[in-house]
């Protein structure tokens, strides 16, 4: 809203005027609910609740890295105690580079919100309504507690992104020479980026669903095609890759205003990939990150338009190789290209479909769009891809110049045994190399390593191409947010523990072995009846999978925020939707107050909702400042193996009585509240060790016996079948005997006495980490 | 080869670890130790179990089972000291006060195998930092570890199981 006052007199100390006329940008409408203690807050106003939880969640320190080589005084060795030139010591220098990590993550988050805005007001102007439909009345719980705003309009974001750019900066300023140098307020500041994350994840995501009516939490989103295999032979082919999704957006819309809805096939690997199937359900999603140099590089796609984030960096040197022009789309990504934003059509699409330029930059969506697609239609016919995925009788015969080195394992971040694979190959067996297909996350780092000059990575890819056919899969479109109702009807289950656990598999797809683990794991707990939620490259994987019925999890299990739910929420931004759940949870189940509240939001969502995220395959910095939001929230977090790399974990320590005590909000007494959830930040080395963690970290001090009782069940069943035997653990974890499972309970009793348990005589908690909830009389939800 | 980092990119940085290459250097670092334990990750194969569990037995080093591990000790009927994830472990070790078995003296010397380099390596450059004044790390790994004070070098999985079963017959000669 613009607000214009004019006054006709104005008499202040130091001004006496007549017909004063005021202008004012925008204003921003107050909501039903007063401010809480903390709007917009700035980098250390929420400091003593992050230290609360670090009390509890103590930073384990793994240097990726031993030096540091940030300034000219460096570089430095850090280890072994040594401090850096400025004085900096390990801990604080891993702590920074977490900080760095996830300011990068918010701000490219934040920078996509930007951008999609500033994409979005041209075309539908400021004042556009931000509108997720009847069922979703609380639409930014990110915003509201946040920031205190309640938006309504594309304008009320830009307010909500001017916050969030104002506190990257900050953040990032603190990772400067001689600036911050303590570990645990760095780690408060890590904290804080990933909050001022979700903020713009769920902005973004609200904007894109309002403008271009994507799902509005609809639990039947249509389900979408998925997989190499679901192209269409024959037909041109347009690859979008990246995030940010306006330009792909006009790639659909001017097929269909040129009737060529069914003559190209459009499909894209990532993010823009998933929200294009939100607009609309015909495009294609080939494959998550992992598939995107095999894809690329397999010569099918004839025009290949990227925008943000995730991007090889290569692209469009390897587009030249396959003769598929390039277009980028996006200020952040320019690859080199001439920016030909403000040139004719027709002279673009002349100069990339006859060759003369391998590609152009296009920061107008709808001119990329019409762009892509004429030249799609033109180059298909005549295009000779240069290059392609090796075929059997070549693999063969470049397998014969291996010398048996080792170079390409010595660079393989999953050591994959290609050495063996290539070895075979020469003597004429495929098979070993087709089997490190979906184990490969596709990085190529073998093919650059390679003395011999071979490449492992498109020998693998080539060998398993004969099997792409048959890779067609089906995933639920992007639903969005969850509904109010949703919230209304499981917060209770939840709350009490009834429904174990909300388990949200997201994230990258660096997985350290098949991709197949993340389906797997999904499966576990469908069938367990946690409610499963997922986004991004994960969201992908999961369709990718196929139980051993040979059935699709997105065929088999409904897409409702419910016990036995599949719940896929969107692209990466759309992860605001699984926080905000649990905020959700928070204000519409408990009826905690929301607006600028997040300490008590934070400290309702820790101690209650019984939610866990497992993030196999997380890579980037922005999945560092996703997982970040979530600890925020007291949210845990288990990353795969390679998830080790983020440099430090937040982990608690079961046999330290003094770390879990809490208030107890009816009584302000302090009482022991035992070590659940155990950890915030942790990684497990197996599929089966993340499995048995799981129902651990959905355990709370508030769950009732019968929720206890039930997730107890889970974890000692898990914890039997994939480690053996009872968990050491478990005394810790049952209060009284009536949280002993019932079908396990004389095992249990035998194995409690043998340790020597003691039932607690205390009720179970109101917890909460925040003395002024106790002092306001706070009462249990 | 021998003793680099197995992923040509995992460099520490001033200090690399000795080279072990001798089964009885190995087994005395074992009998030695005052306090010794042993962490095994999953990618134990049945011949290295075979050999830890000759180990513990012969030193009564508290083993901790990793990733899954200990289903498989559990059908060799030895039940580890404790089963925690590798994290877990790393960071208990962390702590000079920690008791692996209860009323047992804090671990001087830490043994690592079978775990995922790419949590391993990370780990051991932690406590290369960390645990520094009480820890000395040991890896007897199939792939080079440069974090820790002292590794075997890159085998193949035989040569491995090979020097596993040699240091475990040299661990049992007492
Ligand atoms: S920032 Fe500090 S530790 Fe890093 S290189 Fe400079 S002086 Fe050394
Ligand atoms: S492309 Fe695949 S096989 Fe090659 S190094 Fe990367 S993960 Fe390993
Ligand atoms: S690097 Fe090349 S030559 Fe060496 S083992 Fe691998 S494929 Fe063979």
């Amino acid at each position: 809203m613009k607000l214009k006052v004019t006054i006709d007199e104005l008499i202040t100390d130091r001004l006496r005027a007549k017909g004063v006329e005021f202008n004012i940008g925008r204003v921003i409408e107050a909501w039903e609910e007063d401010p809480g203690p903390t709007p917009m807050p700035g980098i250390a106003t929420l400091r003593s609740w992050d230290r609360a939880l670090l009390t509890k969640y103590h930073p384990f320190y793994l240097p990726f890295c031993d030096l540091c080589c940030l300034c000219t005084m460096g570089k430095c060795d850090l280890s072994g105690g040594k401090r850096g030139a400025c004085g900096i010591g390990m801990a604080a220098q891993q702590s920074r580079i977490v900080l760095l990590a996830a300011t990068m993550g918010a701000a490219t988050h934040a920078g996509h919100l930007r951008h999609l805005l500033g994409d979005l007001v041209d075309r539908f102007g400021r004042d556009q309504t931000l509108d997720l439909g009847s069922s979703v009345l609380l639409e930014a719980p990110h915003a509201r507690l946040v920031t205190g705003i309640k938006p309504k309009t594309l304008g009320d974001l830009e307010e909500i992104a001017a916050y969030c750019e104002e506190e990257i900066t900050q953040l990032l300023s603190c990772c400067h020479t001689g600036q911050e140098g303590d570990p645990l307020d760095l780690e408060s500041k890590v904290l804080h980026a990933g909050m001022i994350d979700h903020v713009a994840l769920e902005g973004s995501d609200l904007a894109q669903i309002s403008a271009y009516s994507f799902p509005k939490g609809d639990a039947e989103a249509p389900l979408v095609e998925c997989g190499p295999g679901c192209l269409a032979p024959g037909k041109p082919v347009i690859l979008v890759i990246g995030h940010n999704v306006p330009p792909a957006i006009a790639i659909a819309d001017e097929m269909h205003e040129r009737g060529l809805d069914d003559k190209i096939e459009v499909c894209g690997i990532c993010c823009t990939a998933l929200d294009l199937t939100r607009y609309n359900a015909r495009a294609k999603i080939i494959g998550a990150l992992s598939q995107q140099l095999r894809f690329i590089r397999s010569g099918v796609a004839d025009v290949i338009v990227v925008d943000e984030q995730c991007i090889r960096n290569d692209v469009l040197q390897e587009a030249m190789k396959t003769g598929a022009p390039l277009i980028v789309t996006n200020a952040k990504n320019l690859q080199g290209l001439p920016d030909r934003t403000k040139d004719d059509p027709d002279g673009i699409v002349r100069a990339l479909a006859e060759g003369k330029e391998p590609g152009a930059a296009i920061l107008d969506p709808d001119k990329a769009g019409e762009v892509a697609v004429r030249v799609a239609m033109e180059i298909a016919p005549i295009r000779k891809a240069t290059a392609g995925l090796p075929d059997r009788a070549a693999i063969l015969e470049a397998a014969k110049a291996c010398t048996g080195c080792f170079s390409c394992m010595r660079a393989c971040p999953n050591d994959r045994e290609i050495t063996a694979a290539v070895t075979a190959a020469a003597e004429g067996d495929l098979a070993p190399l087709a089997a490190l297909y979906d184990a490969c996350i596709g990085c190529d780092r073998c093919g650059g390593a390679c003395p011999a000059g071979l490449d492992p990575h498109d020998l693998i890819a080539g060998a398993y191409r004969s099997l792409f056919p048959a890779e067609r899969y089906h995933i639920r479109a992007g639903r969005g947010p969850i509904q109010d109702t949703e919230i209304r009807a499981v917060g209770g289950p939840i709350v009490m523990g009834e429904i174990p656990g909300v388990v949200a598999t997201i994230g990258c797809s660096n997985y350290p072995g098949s991709w197949n683990d993340v389906g797997s794991m999904a499966e576990e707990f469908l069938k367990r009846r946690y409610i499963v939620v997922t986004s991004g490259c994960t969201a992908i994987s999961i369709g990718m999978y196929r139980n051993e019925q040979g059935e699709g999890l997105y065929d088999l299990y409904p897409g409702r925020f419910d016990a036995g739910g599949l719940v896929n929420v969107g692209s990466c931004v759309s992860n605001a939707h699984i926080s905000g759940a649990a905020i959700k949870i928070a204000n519409i189940f408990a009826k905690r107050k929301l607006n600028s509240n997040y300490e008590e939001i934070a400290d309702y969502v820790h101690h209650r909702v019984g939610a866990v995220g497992i993030a196999w395959g997380a890579m980037s910095q922005k999945a560092a400042a996703i997982a970040a939001g979530f600890w925020r929230l007291g949210i845990p977090v288990i990353a795969g193996p390679h998830g080790a790399k983020y440099r430090r974990m937040l982990l608690g320590r079961r046999d330290r009585e003094e770390d879990w005590f809490v208030l107890d909000a009816r009584s302000g007494e302090r009482v022991y509240a035992g070590p659940v959830p155990e950890h915030l930040f942790t990684v497990a080395e197996t599929r089966e060790e993340a499995m048995v963690l799981v129902p651990k970290l959905c355990m709370r001090p508030n769950d009732t016996v019968k929720g206890r009782s039930i997730k107890l069940n889970h974890y000692l069943d898990l914890h039997r079948r994939y480690f053996g035997g009872m968990p050491e653990d478990l005394p810790l974890l049952v209060r009284t005997k009536s949280d002993i499972p019932i079908t396990m309970k004389d095992e249990v009793v035998r194995f409690l006495a043998a340790a020597g348990w003691k039932e607690s005589d205390r009720p179970i908690p109101d917890p909460t980490l925040l003395p002024r909830i106790v002092k306001r009389g706070g009462k249990p939800a | 080869m021998k003793g680099e980092a197995w992923l040509r990119a995992e460099n520490p940085a001033t200090v690399r670890a000795a080279l072990l290459e001798k089964p009885p250097v190995a087994a005395k670092l074992l009998r030695r130790a005052k306090s010794p334990v042993i962490i095994l990750g999953h990618e134990a194969s049945v011949a290295v179990l075979d050999a830890v569990v000759r180990m513990a037995r012969a030193t009564g080093a508290p083993v901790v089972a990793t990733g899954g591990i200990s289903a498989e000790l559990a059908r060799k009927g030895f039940t580890p000291s404790l089963v925690m994830s590798a994290m877990e472990a790393g960071d208990r070790l962390r702590d000079p006060s920690w008791e692996p078995v209860p009323g047992r003296s804090p671990p001087d010397y830490a043994f690592f195998l079978g775990i995922p380099y790419s949590i391993s390596s990370v780990i051991e450059a932690g406590l290369a930092s960390f645990a520094r004044g009480h820890l000395r790390m040991v890896s007897l790994d199939r792939l080079f570890h440069p974090h820790c004070d002292l590794s075997l070098p890159n085998q193949t999985r035989e040569e491995w199981e090979a020097m596993l079963a040699a240091i475990a017959r040299e661990v049992e000669k007492g």
